[in-house]
């Protein structure tokens, strides 16, 4: 039984790791992105993988999905090597939701969510009351059940990527992959599917990774935080321990302070940039300006 | 009926290779002149070898002679003047005319498949030919030539208009299904004509073929003015085709007027494409070859690009032409024929090796 | 027992709601098979049949000799015993119109299947070369061994796996890529059609002009000897098509989505490709190329039935009726000549779908 706040037991054993990566060195064509990675995703977690732009999360996540093949190394599923797994095999086990995929022209959102189960189906047995059943309970975990039979390509952002996710919530694996799952949604809809995201982990303890841009979001939703740079891993567990100031300017290049979100407790960063700063000495107290005008800000200095 | 092939449309980014673009750039950029250079020489020892070569063997003192002091009693310079001057002159400018179109047609579409047989233009031609033959009488090129150029330019005018027609203008995809229908149609009304008449299919079948000769000077002379305003145009557009190669929005931000560009490159096209089908029949792959290599020794930038497209492709009908002549002594195999077959395996060793991105 | 089972459209039942309506599809089942059908689909399908059926007793009792509609029912389902015209109908003129209703269905399927996997709706079996290899190998049967006809169909056959064949080994390169094939496609059929071009000059007219005739695709002299071979290959080739392409399906979501559900891409794309080759080869080699039917006959399946399900019956059914139609219209609209049946479908179906496309373009679709 998995704690919404606190995740699972991440300590647990090895064994216990149902996707991990050893040593895979990833490359499109001659280019290398990823080089003698390994990493283990923790079973029964919300994982969120976060980084600059092209470190590799996404190409890191692709493997794992078994939609790149490792130039070296291995990805192993449930200890066997997923290159050599069927792919319906893996289909049943590990869902993925790529980046911008593509809804065809019309569909309604149940024949979207449908095609989730395409890896249980066959010539056949096309629509079995498991297929139904299945479907109505993706659909109303999801909260699109109302919108079954509207088109996919009038919902907004949010709903849209809710249906998604219960397409590969239909899939019925035990292990979901999600690639940037918030990137073009606004604030509102970032919350509703990260909390989706939470409550499909804590229901039912499936493992969960995905990449995400917005670090703050990634702080307060994951249980286990991966930060990676220039195609490695720079650091990975709980975002407390994970998220310090020299963490992310070592990761992100960005001058930051790191105080505890005001809502739930995380971590939560905080950009200092070169214009709408106050003064501050190197240990972040604000130094009281030669002529300062009562509001905080020090008057600009003549030599500008 | 043989639907004619069909090009898909354009990738974004159609062919990539592994060094950076500021190296190739730098690497192409101080050797393109004198290159053009070499290329102009080359033309001229491939002219040179259209008129020593041929199915009957010469010795190349004769040749010589013909051109220096031409004597109308002597067979040899018979030959040379009357028979071999006109075809090398009219595969050099047909030549010249194919690859430049084929480079401008690539830049048009965006699409580095692209060839003016797409646009109608050589079943354009082939309906006008055969209609000539089947409703006019009329018989051998210089009387056809001109129904072929009107053919080729009317089915050009159609397939544009109806590329346009709607949202967005004439966007390379739709300008593309448009020509393919439009090719079906002629195609099949063209057979239609055939069919009904032995005479017309037996005239017609030759001309289907592609070739230089039987051609006098005459119809070089003729359609010369036509060559030179399409060239001019081209060379006219070249700025305009560097920025649309950036997208059409791209372009406008640039201050570019895209429409019009357009529709001036696609004039060009129809007079050098049309005027090479009508003078010598429909030659394939040589607009779609000689732009490739082109482009892989220029660049993108048609300044360049137009000037090398126009002198390879003079250099490649010449010499193919050549060797149509001494492959099948004593007979000839058509230039047509030779391309093709020159063309294609060369085509695919080219799709073969590079990395195409993937639509 | 078969009991048809699709949710109600509204609620009503106690408790939340959980019943939703998949639009437009009904569910069968019966025991552990079950079925996912689009009614808009069968109806169209149907009303296809019929439109096939009418038009093919029809283009039977036209002719050189008139046989009465109803004749022609009865000889055709062998309903009502005999009739005078047994001869007529079964040995001459029923095997033309099942040549074309099946030639008809296998270029559908055939552009179909092509449309399909390349999501792109000017594909067409002759981006392969399978009608330009067909028709050189025809073209080179005709004027090389010029009597005898059935060898022309042989030709033809192998002309177009020969093609196929090399069309595969030279596109696989690291894997199979369908934009590769089709570029090397491309290189092969201007080939191939420069080989058939000089082929017709270096032959004698009388064999130019029955080459020509081939090459416009005729239904002319099709007997039972054409009809039987080809329902063997259709037999063959259609089920698994059937059954792979279900797969479209989940492949028109993008590559990601559709490796992620468990479709093992390169194999469905190569495995369709190849039965859609097939069947354009065959279809090709019994009645010539009336391919301009497998370019139409999706297009106005598509706008007939849409794009729900992989609309393989409908764009079968329309590919008959076109074939069997412009077979009609060949025979009889123009007096005594009868025109090859491929002009005709071109005649007719390149305007229309010129028409479809400037309707297409102002809705704002483009094709």
């Amino acid at each position: 039984m998995t704690d919404a706040t606190t995740g699972p037991d991440i300590d647990r054993p090895a064994h216990d790791v149902r996707l991990r990566a050893e040593h895979v060195r990833l490359a499109y064509d001659d280019r290398i992105v990823v080089d003698d990675l390994s990493i283990d995703i923790p079973t029964g977690a919300l994982t969120v993988i976060i980084g600059p732009n092209a470190c590799g999360k996404s190409t890191l996540l692709r493997s794992l999905a078994r939609l790149l093949t490792p130039k070296a190394g291995t990805v192993l599923l449930d200890g066997e090597q997923i290159r050599k797994l069927p792919t319906r095999v893996v289909a049943q086990r590990l869902g993925i939701l790529p980046q911008q995929p593509i809804a065809p022209d019309g569909i309604t959102v149940a024949d979207l969510v449908g095609r989730g189960r395409h890896p249980h189906q066959r010539f056949f047995r096309q629509w079995s009351t498991d297929d139904e059943r299945i479907v109505t309970d993706a659909m109303e975990a999801t909260r699109t059940l109302e919108l079954a039979e509207r088109s996919v390509d009038e919902l907004s952002g949010g709903q849209r990527q809710r249906a998604w996710i219960a397409m590969a919530l239909a899939q019925g694996t035990e292990i979901l992959l999600l690639d940037e799952p918030t990137t073009f949604l606004d604030l509102t809809h970032q919350v509703e599917v990260l909390d989706l995201l939470t409550e499909l982990n804590a229901e039912s303890g499936r493992t969960i990774v995905c990449v995400l841009h917005d670090l703050n979001l990634a702080c307060r939703y994951a249980h286990h935080l991966v930060t990676m740079k220039g195609g490695r891993i720079v650091a990975e567990g709980p975002p407390g321990e994970v998220i310090t100031e020299t963490s992310v300017l070592e990761v992100f290049g960005l001058d930051a302070r790191v105080i505890d979100d005001p809502v739930s407790g995380t971590p939560m960063i905080v950009p200092i940039g070169r214009h709408r700063v106050p003064a501050t000495d190197p240990h972040g107290n604000r130094v009281a300006a030669a002529s300062s005008n009562g509001n905080g800000f020090g008057e600009p200095t003549a030599s500008l | 009926m043989v639907t004619p092939t069909v090009t898909p449309p354009a990738p974004d980014a159609a062919v990539t290779d592994a060094a950076p673009v500021a190296a190739r750039r730098a690497r192409r950029a101080w050797w393109r002149a004198p290159g053009l250079v070499a290329l102009l020489v080359l033309v001229v020892v491939v002219a040179g070898l259209s008129l020593a070569v041929g199915a009957k063997s010469l010795p190349l003192g004769a040749t010589w002679d013909a051109v220096v002091s031409y004597d109308a009693t002597r067979e040899a310079d018979l030959i040379i003047r009357e028979l071999r001057v006109p075809r090398t002159l009219l595969a050099l400018v047909v030549g010249a005319a194919l690859g430049m179109s084929g480079a401008v047609m690539q830049g048009v579409t965006r699409n580095p498949l692209a060839d003016p047989g797409l646009l109608g233009i050589n079943a354009g031609a082939a309906l006008g030919v055969v209609s000539g033959i089947y409703f006019l009488g009329l018989a051998g090129i210089g009387a056809t030539v001109w129904l072929a150029l009107a053919g080729a330019a009317g089915a050009a005018v159609l397939v544009y208009g109806i590329g346009s027609a709607g949202r967005g203008g004439p966007t390379p995809v739709k300008l593309t299904i448009a020509g393919a229908a439009l090719t079906a149609l002629f195609l099949s009304l063209t057979t239609a004509l055939l069919l009904l008449d032995r005479a017309t299919l037996d005239q017609y079948r030759f001309w289907a073929v592609g070739s230089v000769t039987g051609r006098g000077l005459s119809i070089t002379l003729t359609l010369l003015p036509f060559f030179v305003v399409g060239a001019l145009l081209a060379f006219a557009s070249s700025r305009a085709l560097d920025s649309m190669a950036l997208g059409d929005d791209v372009a406008r931000s640039l201050g570019q007027r895209v429409g019009r560009a357009r529709a001036l490159a696609f004039l060009a096209i129809v007079l050098l494409s049309g005027s090479a089908t009508a003078a010598a029949g429909p030659i394939w792959f040589v607009g779609l070859i000689v732009a490739h290599i082109a482009r892989s020794l220029t660049g993108g930038n048609h300044r360049w690009l137009l000037p090398y497209a126009a002198v390879i492709g003079a250099v490649l009908l010449t010499f193919c032409d050549v060797i149509g002549r001494v492959l099948a002594r004593p007979g000839e195999l058509e230039v047509g024929i030779v391309t093709a077959f020159l063309g294609g395996p060369l085509f695919i060793a080219f799709v073969r090796r590079k990395r195409i991105a993937e639509l | 027992m078969t009991t048809l089972v699709s949710p109600p459209a509204t609620g009503g039942t106690t408790g939340p709601r959980r019943r939703w309506r998949d639009g437009g599809f009904r569910h069968l089942h019966a025991g552990p098979v079950s079925l996912r059908v689009d009614s808009r689909a069968v109806v169209v399908s149907s009303v296809l049949l019929a439109v096939v059926f009418v038009g093919g007793c029809w283009s039977i009792s036209v002719g050189e000799f008139h046989i009465p509609f109803g004749d022609v029912v009865r000889e055709v389902t062998g309903i009502g015993g005999t009739t005078d015209s047994e001869f007529i109908v079964q040995v001459l003129r029923l095997p033309r119109v099942l040549t074309g209703v099946l030639v008809g269905a296998a270029f559908g399927i055939s552009g179909q299947v092509f449309q399909r996997l390349s999501r792109n709706p000017l594909a067409s079996p002759d981006i392969i070369g399978v009608t330009s290899g067909a028709a050189f190998g025809a073209v080179l049967c005709i004027v090389a061994i010029s009597t005898v006809t059935t060898s022309v169909t042989t030709g033809a056959l192998a002309g177009s796996i020969l093609t196929v064949g090399l069309l595969y080994v030279l596109a696989v390169r690291n894997g199979f890529s369908s934009y590769r094939m089709v570029l090397v496609g491309i290189g092969l059929t201007t080939m191939l059609n420069a080989g058939t071009a000089y082929l017709l000059t270096r032959s004698e007219l009388n064999d130019a002009q029955r080459a020509y005739t081939w090459l416009a695709g005729s239904l002319n002299g099709r007997s039972w000897d054409y009809v039987r071979p080809l329902t063997i290959a259709l037999i063959l080739l259609v089920p698994p098509t059937l059954m792979i392409s279900r797969q479209l399906r989940v492949m028109e979501m993008g590559d990601d989505c559709a490796a992620g559900l468990g479709v093992s891409l390169t194999r469905s794309r190569a495995l369709l490709a190849l039965l859609a080759a097939g069947l354009a080869a065959v279809a090709t080699a019994a009645a010539g190329p009336v391919a301009f039917v497998a370019l139409a006959a999706p297009q106005i399946a598509r706008r007939l039935v849409g794009e729900r399900s992989a609309g393989i019956v409908p764009a079968a059914l329309v590919g008959s009726a076109m074939v069997v139609i412009g077979d009609l219209v060949a025979r009889t609209a123009f007096g005594d000549t009868e025109l090859p049946v491929g002009i005709v479908t071109a005649l007719v179906g390149a305007p229309y779908l010129l028409w479809l496309l400037t309707r297409a373009n102002r809705i704002g679709r483009g094709g």
